[in-house]
């Protein structure tokens, strides 16, 4: 195959998987991006973020050291961030919103990717409970992988209600544009107010809710907050 | 049959109408856009991606021009950050590269606007740096500051280019652009030199068989139709001489300046004007994603949307960095092709002037 002809199916694979991944995030969402404030619970047992967030979430790696399911909840977490499928209904057991991070690595191929994807299709097909998934970049991320990997996500994982993005991992230009192949939540540091970069604060990579909308709008998005109780309202700065 | 919509003016190689700018710049869909795009930049340079290995020199900060825009300037040597290097200094950068191994093509070399510096200092640097290696092509001094030169020592824009010249000036940056609506520059760099003295420096430059790049930056205070107006005044120029290189988008950074309070620039806003200036400026034969500017995985995705440059290696670039900018200093050749390949497009080494360094088998060897 020539480059040039090479060049054109790449070119090909890019804006056709996103456009097909923007139309199914269509399908599944109305149009709507999401975000919400959220703070995590930490190894520690202290919480990062605002207390009011709504989204209060524990990450799998650290459920060993915080004792547990029950103890998160007892906690205060509503939102299970899984890595394996048993913890995660496990949590959704537990009455927590589930969501799944799937893991992104430069050794997989296309092929096995897709593989992977239609295994956990399958599985959500049988009655898996999950309501999002976290693409989420193993190594240091890198822009158009990234990118189609939350394009396959979309497209491989229609009846899942939400792919998301990680704005502490992918940082919120690749963040955006991520909303623009598929996905359609942003999860990590939204705060109402950002506090100066100062002390330990200096490499917080919080933004704001107003930023954050405007993320979405800026991905073609309206743009809603989810509230307590997980009800969705559209925002108005 | 007259090419009406935007897909047959693109398919018949009709240039675009500042109407056709704004249209595209309010085009909500940012896939389509690069689609577009992507089909000049293929049919323009195919799936290559250029990069170089350069070195960037920023003699001096102090400045007289005190824009809004900059992080990097001071205003006298007393104020915290002030920098002026001596002439040893200069060569030192570039001696330590080349002691290294590393087989820099150019260094670029911009600085503030001093009033104290006298003229040989600048002269006396690129003869210094040119001897270091005289086939090293530098790239110094954007119009602003030939602009500078000319008024305060007093001599003909031709005068100050011939003079650089013979001291080792190959080509021109294509920096302090910036916006070139009057309404703008008025308030976010009043005392620059005007758009037409700028696009006068480039004109002249030309003119002498010298090229050059050419910048716009964006995220300011800057309209639709301003930044459409910018493009169209470049294109023209490249029209009557033909020596824009490169054309390289400046995402706006807000921070450690007077402009702070506005929001950066978004990933969608960076993929907009690049798709769109690869779409307006037909006859400029490249776009660059400045990556130091855009960010890497921005810079990374930028090659489907028009771009087909990364600029290089870089090596100690202050001007964004001091603005804010969160990426590496340098990036070294082996990550650049690593970028561009995972980015699905084919690595090539270039010159200044575009020419093929290394490509293929050639890149792996010299990158290795």
């Amino acid at each position: 195959m020539s480059a040039g002809v090479a060049a054109a199916s790449q070119s090909l694979d890019l804006f056709s998987l996103g456009r097909a991944a923007q139309a199914a995030a269509r399908d599944a969402t109305g149009g709507r991006g999401v975000f919400a404030c959220w703070r995590r619970l930490l190894p520690t047992g202290l919480w990062q973020g605002p207390a009011s967030a709504v989204s209060a979430f524990v990450e799998e790696m650290d459920l060993v050291v915080l004792g547990g399911l029950s103890a998160t909840r007892a906690a205060g977490a509503n939102t299970f961030v899984a890595t394996s499928i048993p913890m995660l209904i496990e949590a959704t057991h537990c009455g927590m919103r589930g969501l799944l991070r799937l893991p992104l690595t430069p050794d997989e191929s296309v092929q096995q990717q897709k593989r992977r994807l239609d295994v956990l299709a399958d599985q959500v097909r049988e009655g898996l409970v999950l309501d999002g998934v976290i693409p989420t970049p193993e190594e240091e991320c890198m822009g158009i992988p990234t990118l189609l990997f939350v394009a396959r996500c979309r497209l491989a994982l229609a009846s899942v209600p939400h792919v998301l993005v990680d704005l502490d991992r992918l940082g919120p230009k690749l963040g955006q544009l991520a909303l623009g192949f598929g996905a359609d939540e942003l999860c990590g540091p939204v705060v109402v107010e950002r506090a100066l970069r100062l002390g330990d604060n200096a490499g917080s990579r919080a933004i704001t809710r107003a930023e954050a909308a405007q993320l979405l709008r800026g991905a073609g998005l309206r743009a809603f907050e989810r509230v307590a109780g997980g009800a969705l309202e559209e925002f108005t700065p | 049959m007259t090419p009406v919509s935007l897909g047959e003016k693109l398919h018949a190689e009709v240039p675009l109408s500042f109407e056709d700018g704004v249209a595209l710049f309010r085009e909500p869909d940012l896939l389509k856009l690069g689609g577009f795009a992507n089909q000049v930049r293929e049919r323009l340079c195919g799936d290559r991606t250029t990069f170089n290995r350069n070195l960037h020199i920023n003699p001096t900060n102090l400045c007289v021009a005190g824009c809004k825009l900059c992080s990097f300037s001071r205003r006298s040597p007393e104020q915290p950050g002030a920098l002026t290097l001596s002439l040893a200094q200069a060569w030192d950068k570039l001696k330590a590269r080349l002691d290294a191994g590393d087989p820099v093509t150019e260094v670029h070399v911009v600085g503030g606007l001093s009033d104290s510096l006298p003229f040989d200092y600048y002269i006396d640097l690129l003869a210094g740096l040119k001897q270091l290696q005289s086939t090293l092509h530098i790239k110094a001094f954007s119009a602003v500051e030939i602009f500078h030169f000319h008024k305060l020592f007093q001599l003909e824009v031709r005068e100050v280019l011939q003079r650089l010249r013979t001291a080792g000036l190959d080509s021109l940056p294509g920096g302090g652009a910036e916006i070139f609506a009057p309404r703008v520059r008025q308030r976010i760099c009043p005392n620059k030199c005007s758009a037409e003295e700028w696009l006068d420096v480039h004109r002249t430059a030309h003119q002498m068989g010298l090229r050059s790049n050419c910048t716009m930056l964006y995220g300011t205070i800057e309209t639709i139709e301003e930044r459409v107006d910018h493009l169209l005044r470049l294109r023209a120029l490249q029209d009557e001489t033909g020596g824009f290189q490169a054309f390289i988008p400046l995402a706006f950074h807000p921070e450690n300046n007077a402009l702070s309070h506005l929001p950066a620039p978004t990933a969608a806003d960076d993929l907009r004007v690049c798709a769109v200036a690869r779409l307006l400026l037909h006859n400029i034969p490249h776009v660059k994603a400045y990556w130091v500017s855009l960010g890497i995985k921005t810079a990374q995705t930028a090659q489907w949307f028009g771009a087909d440059d990364l600029d290089g290696t870089v090596q100690e670039e202050k001007i964004y960095h001091l603005a804010g900018s969160d990426t590496p200093q340098a990036l070294a050749p082996a990550e650049i092709v690593r970028l561009i390949r995972a980015a699905g497009r084919t690595p090539v080494e270039r010159d200044t002037l575009y020419q093929v360094v290394a490509e293929g088998e050639a890149l792996e060897r010299r990158t290795v």
